[in-house]
């Protein structure tokens, strides 16, 4: 029994459960609902009262609730933290072998298991939260489309390869008897009731996708919203035609470029890299493309990475431009990534930097710039454009005329001038020839004007061409940038989640593999160290465990190297995905017990499983706890259930001594001293050949026959029943 | 402490809401113009209402505002009652780990000594 009815909390002193229920602890948070009222009741009533004459003194009154519905749900949230700590605390408490780091890890692997949104650990004495992570969706289990579903979407949308594949994942997605199964199929009937010339129109023309739009129902219109998110994420590759586009036009823009990299500032070339990035580039192999542009390939993934390529090579644009214009880095000076800062001059370190590639060099611009990230970024960009508003609009703050009438201010007055002078000369140029004679000095002087105002209108009119233009640049940049915060957030808390998740699970096993354990802490320290949402980098070097270890565990483990996603020189995160994917296996591996008990020298068949035929009776004996504490319910417990019964049931013989010392010590080693010593007494008194030795280890004396005697009397199962009942008698403790 | 139903998993902790959404979702039941997107453009709105017309607005505001109160404990004791099944169900299932782990024990044990 795990919760005695008497049992107290030790602090407080109070019954942990009441009438079945657990009681609440002293400021466990939930809110009485009576007690909020009373207190809020004065007032709020107050307040009602002035409100009945004076209905404007209503937003003090919604201030009011809005806060103390703040505070009360606070308190709610805290009451479900508590609750779950004392839970953890009480499956703590209950686990009885073990050091506390091997307890919580149990606590947390249970909690884990259990699909808790929270992770405990120790703090000052007492478990507390250590991580908590929001609800998980439920799993979406999609189904088979039925024959006239998958006809209604090929209908609708065999044009569309992409609508068709978010149709049919979205369809089959909705299970039977969902309503807005119903609702998809009124919006095919609708769709596929048009001609084929209307339903083109619809997929091509934003127009007429509007106007079909404003025909559906509202419902219908949030399933089209849902059916173009689903296309848009539609994982497709790369068609032939996209690549080749995609070569031809960078090559075109390099080209176009007459970019000579033999004589380029080392900034200058990652700026064209980056660009080329931007573009869809791979750049990894910057000096072949740069010597012989059709060396270059596109970057191949899936359209998230992809994207995420170019976003870096956009923020690497972004970040070299800033620094190239602050003139931080002189004329000539090489750009600062890693392998080319410092004094390390040497031929290798030549060649690393020549080929850094820009997506490299953005990672080191962020890492390097303390004080630039992307918000900063934002920040500069926002201001920018604030100056050339003002340029365009007019700065009544500043001193000069000039400024303070903006462009489009002074384009206007130039105008008018221009059209005054235009006027004149007009006049003027209408006259007779006689005084046409006699103005002639006037009428070059109007023509003058007249010229002088053109030139002034078309400056101008540049001058505001160009500051639009500008406009719509720094808006497009800032609109990408904020797409990259966005993807760099959530991609550092997918690692951040799956390095978490992993650690956890890794740390039952920690003490088995020293592998496990070196993997372990690098993705521990992963979990806590990973940047702040706006950095894009990661690296060994920020963190204690160094590379060259981690990736030899990765090594030993089964990792593959090459595909773990990090620069082995360097320690830096080349490729999340891979990391994530390589990392999941590896973790599934050092889980496998069959893997982990090959590891431990456990003979292997022909068929690759273990060969329990060939397991020493040792081999079984030292491997027993541990396979119970890991696998309990699992079918390798039942394997070693099996062999133990096969090899002990004929009885208890020094052959099969280890075995049966294995299970008397690991049924025993929960008990505490004092149970220890009970029960070694009344071996003692029973004449039983078993004693207790100095490390409080049960140990048999085999040299006597008795137990063998013992056991033809009574039978193994009986004679190991009878010690354990004995020993639990009269005792409120937990054996097992 | 036995519990017959085992428990598979922890409950999940209900997301937890800002106190503007859950005051707007019950006051938008009873008078949307007291919601806190509605509250910034009252002004403008009754720029032009007469002395009699601002004083039955405010009759309605203070009778919406005692229907809030009496519907907001209601929901505070139904959060109440949430988080006493939350505890609960989280110490059952911690309760059906012990005991899962008990029986396994004993089952591990009863088939390795099994002798017949």
């Amino acid at each position: 029994m795990l919760f005695h009815p008497t049992f107290k909390a030790e602090k407080e002193q109070r019954l942990i459960f009441q009438q079945g229920a657990p009681t609440a602890a002293p400021g466990e948070g939930a809110p009485s609902a009576a007690e909020v009222t009373d207190e809020q009741k004065t007032e709020a009533d107050e307040v009602i009262e002035v409100l009945k004459n004076d209905p404007e003194m209503a937003a003090a009154l919604v201030e009011f609730n809005v806060e103390t519905a703040d505070k009360d749900t606070k308190k709610f949230q805290e009451a479900y933290h508590v609750a779950l700590v004392s839970a953890a605390t009480a499956l703590f408490n209950s686990i009885t072998d073990g050091t506390d780091e091997t307890k919580l890890a149990t606590v947390n692997t249970v909690f884990t298991n259990a699909k808790a949104q929270v992770t405990f650990k120790w703090e000052s004495g007492q478990m507390v939260i250590a991580a908590e992570t929001p609800a998980a969706e439920p799993e979406k289990k999609d189904r088979e489309l039925t024959k006239s579903e998958k006809d209604m979407v090929e209908d609708a949308f065999s044009s569309n390869p992409e609508m068709k594949s978010g149709a049919e994942r979205l369809v089959a997605s909705l299970k039977p008897g969902n309503p807005e199964l119903q609702v998809a199929q009124d919006f095919f009937d609708n769709f596929n009731g048009k001609n084929p010339a209307e339903k083109k129109a619809i997929l091509t023309n934003n127009p007429a996708f509007q106007k079909f739009m404003q025909e559906l129902p509202a419902d219908q219109q949030k399933f089209v919203n849902q059916l173009r998110q689903a296309a848009m994420a539609v994982d497709k590759e790369l068609s032939d035609e996209e690549r080749t586009d995609k070569l031809d036009g960078a090559k075109k823009w390099l080209l176009d470029k007459k970019f000579d990299a033999s004589k380029a500032s080392e900034i200058d070339k990652n700026l064209v890299l980056v660009q080329l990035q931007m573009r869809g580039i791979d750049t990894n192999n910057a000096e072949e493309i740069f010597t012989d542009p059709s060396k270059m390939k596109v970057f191949e993934g899936s359209p998230m990475e992809r994207g995420f390529n170019q976003i870096m090579g956009l923020i690497g644009y972004v970040l070299l431009s800033i620094e190239k214009m602050k003139g931080m880095l002189k004329p000539g000076e090489k750009a600062a990534t890693g392998a080319e800062k410092g004094a390390d001059k040497t031929p290798e370190a030549k060649k690393a930097a020549e080929v850094a590639t820009g997506r490299e060099a953005a990672r080191k611009m962020l890492k390097e710039s303390n004080e630039t990230n992307l918000s900063e970024v934002i920040t500069v960009k926002e201001s920018e454009k604030d100056q050339i508003a003002k340029q365009i609009d007019g700065n009544p703050a500043a001193g000069p005329a000039d400024e303070k009438n903006g462009f489009s201010k002074r384009l206007e007055q130039a105008k008018g001038r221009q059209a005054a002078a235009k006027q004149k000369v007009d006049i003027l140029e209408k006259e007779s020839e006689e005084e046409k004679k006699a103005n002639a000095n006037e009428i070059t002087k109007a023509k003058e004007e007249y010229g002088k105002a053109t030139g002034a209108v078309e400056g101008l009119q540049k001058q505001l061409d160009n500051a639009q233009a500008a406009i719509g640049r720094l808006d497009e940049e800032m609109k990408v940038l904020k797409e990259a915060m966005k993807q760099t957030r959530d991609l550092t808390k997918n690692i951040r989640d799956a390095c978490l998740r992993h650690a956890i699970v890794l740390q039952s096993f920690i003490d088995l593999n020293p592998d496990a354990n070196t993997l372990y802490d690098g993705i521990a320290e992963m979990a806590t160290l990973l940047p702040s949402e706006n950095e894009l980098d990661m690296e060994f070097s920020t963190m204690r465990a160094d590379p060259q270890s981690f990736l030899r565990a990765w090594h030993n483990l089964g990792g593959d190297i090459a595909a773990s996603g990090i620069d082995p020189e360097t320690g830096v995160f080349k490729d999340p995905t891979a990391f994530l994917q390589q990392l999941e296996i590896l973790v599934s591996k050092v889980t496998d017990q069959k893997v982990m008990l090959k590891e431990r020298g456990f003979p292997i068949g022909q068929d690759g499983e273990i060969d329990f035929s060939r397991v020493t009776n040792k081999q079984l004996a030292d491997e027993f706890e541990t396979i119970e504490k890991l696998v309990p319910n699992g079918d390798l417990m039942r394997k070693f259930s099996q062999v133990l019964t096969d090899r002990i049931g004929s009885g208890l013989t020094p052959e099969n001594e280890p075995l049966f010392m294995a299970i008397i010590r690991a049924q025993t080693s929960e008990l505490s001293n004092a149970d220890a010593m009970d029960a070694a007494r009344y071996f003692a008194q029973n004449n039983l050949p078993i004693r207790l030795d100095t490390d409080r280890i049960f140990v048999a004396d085999f040299t006597q026959d008795r137990a063998a005697k013992e056991l033809q009397k009574t039978g193994l199962s009986e004679y190991i029943q009878k010690i354990f009942k004995q020993i639990k008698g009269g005792h409120s403790i937990r054996l097992f | 402490m036995p519990n017959s139903s085992s428990s598979t998993s922890i409950p999940a902790i209900p997301t937890q809401k800002s106190g503007a959404e859950i005051y707007n979702s019950i006051m938008r039941e009873i008078e949307p113009e007291l919601t806190t997107d509605q509250i910034p453009l009252m002004k403008a709105k009754y720029k032009d209402e007469t002395p009699e017309q601002k004083k039955a607005r405010g009759k309605r505001y203070a009778k919406a505002m005692e229907e809030y109160e009496r519907r907001y404990a209601a929901y505070l004791q139904e959060q109440d009652a949430k988080v006493r099944s939350f505890k609960i169900e989280a110490m059952h299932f911690i309760e059906d780990k012990a005991a899962e782990s008990d029986q396994q024990k004993l089952l591990s044990i009863e088939s390795s000594f099994n002798t017949h």
